[in-house]
């Protein structure tokens, strides 16, 4: 029996591989430029936005009201939602009163995990994907495998077979082509839709204002081609006061694809303003709890930093074999072994595996623009998948209660140095009788076993030196 | 602290860093009671049984003395994992005090004592690799200052250091394909500017992807860093 | 109790249990965001000219530049926001001086103000008050902001320094762009394939 995630990878077909691979290189290499070229100590950054998180954390009741009161102030109408249900009915409700029939959405990850566009599709509702990469996931029935750039696991060939199996147009597999026939097609969706749906990366508390990142400027469009716009935003993405923003404006761009800033960084308040003729009449902002309140309660409370950046997954030497898909849910990556046996509605036994596929090398945390300990999150997670049980992470894990009596008891210990022996001159063969034994021998040799030498050597060479004495 | 590994299978390293001890003058106690850090259990998420072992580790080295081990993967555990595993337990001030005071061997010779250069000379091209719990430590840089002070030593570029040889302790059995991989780019890496010698300030990673590099008849030499200081002391 | 209620409710007990005392950074530390690219006040014009070419931002100087670079784009038909008086020699071109969004796709080129000029990160703002349409500054292929050298603050905090009530301000910086194919660098999706700054 193999881990899950193991076979994944083992069966990743090498043009996925391939895909992968290059795109988190690159990356990599992008952050690493744009942080150390502009900053003198990029880590000081980091453990700045660190600590504005954690008072965000300790004080999330306070922020949350005050950005209700400063959005209603400002004209928008704010919702509070338990979980996906009340989230999708809400924003059903919100269309059913406007009339509306037609949505445009920019990407948002928690409408991936309330699952909003299969939703409104069973009310008949229209609900377009607009950023390129998402566009691409809607019309191929797929799913992202990365929370910034969903289709790092296809090459263009497939992209251009895609588009010409939607009637896109002729084959192509040129990219800027490819582009062109998107923006057209998408061009007239945002014309006929009637809501424009957006995620938030932060939500200002101080002012109520929400930020929204993108470069291709699919959210812009969105919201200015129609006349109501929904945000949907999970109550952890508050910043205290406007000046911290450019702690995380400053960090985020660059951790995720080495840019100062992306292409299009909107501030919106509320409504347009009563002079402008395009954009909303009537701004709705969704706060989604759906976990979040039971993370914040929890052990891995720190994991509800995470502003989204991709740059764990970029550096993640398990993420490059595996994929993103192998994560079996909405966030792939360290951060997603985090969330998602936490948040994801399968449930923490169902995906108590991801916190086991890792080395815990830690270059995830190096990365995090808000410098979260996910190596030890991962460690508080095999804990609790120990503790319940969950078959799932015991999966080809040896167990270390007799290791533990050995390792307490020096005199077992000793005499295990001793017995140790026998495996320099048992045929390797026999000691596959042990499951770790027998994965490990299945591609390296093992070291001969020198027990207890060096506690001789050091006897000798002290009697030695008494002798000289 | 010799660590488990040494203490079963290699016993040259723990002999090496002990005799670079001896030669800097310290006076060095070796308490027969140790035995494992803790880290193996810990890391399959078996606090209980890690916990137990973490009692008997900071009761082992209870004198107050700056414990030095020949590898970064156990101060790590010494200095951040044990306290993971003890928080709010009732004895978690002893992980806390022995953490104050545990060191990777490189690291004490050259943050701890305050030596930058090593005698010698060793005329090859070493290939160092950057374990992963060298992180939040100063243990890869310190093996850099002591190996590039050495007469004739080259260190050859290593790229990709941030990626892990894929080792993770039991996560090399559990995950065995994706392990193979890892460790495969890491060979690759290493290998790759033609060293002489391959070393390390981890033995766990070299098991690793040294017995890969066994199975494949990659003859390159492999040292731990102590096992390169202590050779050239010979001289 | 209704879900605002529950979820207050949560989230408090939460924070109780956390029982932290974080403070927020104060006004000092917060200049750790200003990167390496802050210019100093004399080197604003300068550098927000170097980071907007930087980021595949076009710039053009006077309106003879302007004219120029719209014939070299073939682009006739456009719109112009009449608040910004600018003289173009209306029989060389196709011009509205009130936007239509019915033409959002025929006009080739829209000249709105922008608000101000980050020389930080090479961006320019905009705002809803200011712009006359929200399209004619986001769907034609080439727009054109017009910007005063004066209105140039040094950095981002200096621009989020200066927010009003405004509903919708953009901090734009650069044509917009897509990597989501390959990871290669497409200029032109949604947004404006061409975005050029008109300092003045």
């Amino acid at each position: 029996m193999r881990q899950e995630m193991d076979q994944f990878a083992k069966d990743l077909d090498r043009e996925t591989y391939e895909a992968v691979r290059s795109a988190s290189k690159a990356k990599v290499q992008q952050r690493l430029d744009a942080l150390n070229g502009d900053f003198d100590n990029p880590d000081a950054l980091r453990k700045l936005a660190k600590q504005i998180k954690k008072n965000v954390r300790e004080n999330l009741g306070e922020y949350l009201e005050q950005a209700e009161a400063a959005f209603q102030k400002n004209g928008a109408t704010v919702h509070w939602a338990n979980d996906s249900e009340e989230a999708n009915a809400a924003v059903l409700d919100i269309m059913r009163r406007r009339g509306a029939t037609k949505m445009v959405k920019a990407k948002s990850m928690v409408s991936e995990e309330t699952e909003l566009v299969s939703y409104l599709e069973k009310y008949d509702i229209e609900a377009i994907e607009t950023d390129l990469g998402e566009f691409i996931v809607q019309i191929d029935g797929d799913h992202p495998s990365h929370i910034v750039t969903p289709i790092i696991h296809k090459n263009r060939r497939q992209v251009g077979r895609s588009f010409e199996r939607e009637g896109l147009g002729e084959y192509t597999e040129d990219p800027q082509t490819l582009t062109t026939i998107a923006r057209k097609h998408l061009r007239q969706k945002y014309l006929d839709a009637d809501v424009g749906f957006t995620g938030a990366n932060f939500l200002i508390a101080e002012t109520g204002r929400i930020v929204i990142v993108t470069n291709e400027g699919n959210a812009r469009f969105s919201i200015a081609a129609n006349k109501t716009h929904i945000v949907m935003v999970g109550i952890e993405k508050i910043i205290p006061r406007e000046k911290d923003l450019p702690v995380f404006l400053s960090l985020l761009a660059r951790s995720a694809t080495g840019q100062a800033l992306t292409v299009y960084t909107q501030f919106i308040s509320g409504p347009k303003a009563v002079d402008q003729p395009g954009g909303p009449e009537e701004m709705h902002i969704i706060f989604l709890d759906n976990g979040r309140t039971d993370v914040l309660a929890s052990e891995c409370a720190e994991i509800l930093a995470c502003i989204r950046c991709g740059a764990c997954m970029n550096v993640c030497p398990v993420y490059r074999q595996t994929s993103g898909h192998a994560y079996r849910s909405i966030y792939p990556g360290p951060v997603g072994a985090v969330l998602s046996p936490l948040l994801d509605k399968s449930g923490f036994a169902e995906l108590a595996d991801l916190p086991k596929a890792s080395s815990l090398c830690g270059a995830c945390q190096e990365v995090c623009p808000v410098d979260i300990a996910i190596p030890d999150l991962l460690l508080r997670l095999r804990n609790r998948g120990k503790k319940e049980g969950a078959k799932k992470a015991s999966v080809n894990t040896p167990g270390f209660g007799l290791w533990a009596m050995a390792a307490t008891q020096p005199a077992v210990w000793k005499t295990g140095l001793k017995l140790g022996h026998a495996m320099n001159v048992v045929p390797h063969a026999v000691l596959n009788a042990n499951p770790s034994a027998r994965s490990w021998q299945k591609t390296r040799n093992l070291p001969e076993f020198k027990g207890g030498e060096f506690r001789k050597w050091l006897k000798q060479s002290s009697a030695q030196k008494e002798g000289k004495k | 602290m010799a660590t488990c590994l040494c203490d079963t299978f290699y016993a040259d390293v723990a002999k090496a860093s002990y005799r670079v001890l001896e030669h800097l003058g310290c006076e060095i106690d070796f308490p027969e009671g140790q035995t494992c850090c803790g880290q193996p259990a810990l890391n399959t998420g078996d606090f209980d049984s890690a916990r137990k072992v973490i009692r008997h580790c900071n009761k082992t080295f209870s004198k107050a003395t700056p414990v030095v081990i020949p590898s970064a993967s156990c101060a790590a555990m010494n200095r951040h994992g044990a306290l993971l595993g003890m928080e709010g337990q009732v004895d978690e001030a002893a992980a806390k005090e022995m953490a104050e005071r545990s060191w990777e061997l490189c690291e004490y010779i050259v943050e701890g004592l305050g030596i930058t250069s090593w005698p010698g000379s060793f005329p090859k091209k070493v290939a160092l690799h950057r374990s992963c719990h060298a992180r939040g430590s100063k243990a890869y840089e310190s093996a850099v200052t002591l190996l590039s002070s050495i007469d004739g030593l080259e260190l050859v570029t290593v790229g990709e250091l941030e990626q892990c040889c894929g080792f993770g302790g039991t996560f090399s059995v559990s995950f065995p394909h994706i392990s193979k991989q890892m460790g495969e780019l890491k060979i690759e890496h290493l290998i790759k500017n033609q060293p002489d010698v391959i070393a390390s300030v981890d033995m766990a990673c070299m098991m690793h992807f040294g017995g890969m590099m066994d199975r494949e008849e990659n003859t390159t030499p492999r040292l731990h860093v102590a096992q390169i200081l202590s050779a050239v002391l010979d001289q | 109790m209704n879900s605002r209620e529950q979820i207050l409710g949560k989230v408090k007990a939460a924070n109780q249990k956390l029982k932290g005392n974080t403070a927020l950074p104060s006004d000092d530390e917060l200049l750790l965001a200003r990167s390496n690219n802050t210019p100093r006040s004399d080197a604003l014009v300068e550098t927000f000219c170097t980071r907007w070419t930087g980021v595949s931002g076009l710039l053009v100087r006077s309106e003879e530049e302007l004219i120029s670079f719209l014939q070299s784009q073939e682009a006739t038909t456009g719109f112009i926001d009449p608040a910004l008086g600018l003289t173009i020699n209306k029989s060389m071109f196709n011009i509205d001086s009130a936007y239509d969004p019915g033409k959002v796709d025929t006009y080739q080129f829209c000249i709105t103000p922008a608000i101000q000029g980050i020389a930080e990160t090479g961006s320019i703002v905009l705002n809803d008050e200011t712009t006359p349409h929200r399209l004619s500054a986001l769907a034609p292929w080439i727009h054109i902001a017009v910007l005063t050298e004066n209105s140039i603050v040094s950095g981002v905090g200096d621009a989020i320094a200066c927010f009003n009530n405004d509903p919708s301000i953009i901090f734009v910086t650069g044509p917009s762009k897509t990597a989501d194919i390959e990871g290669i660098l497409i200029e032109g999706v949604h947004g404006p394939g061409k975005q050029v700054c008109f300092l003045i």
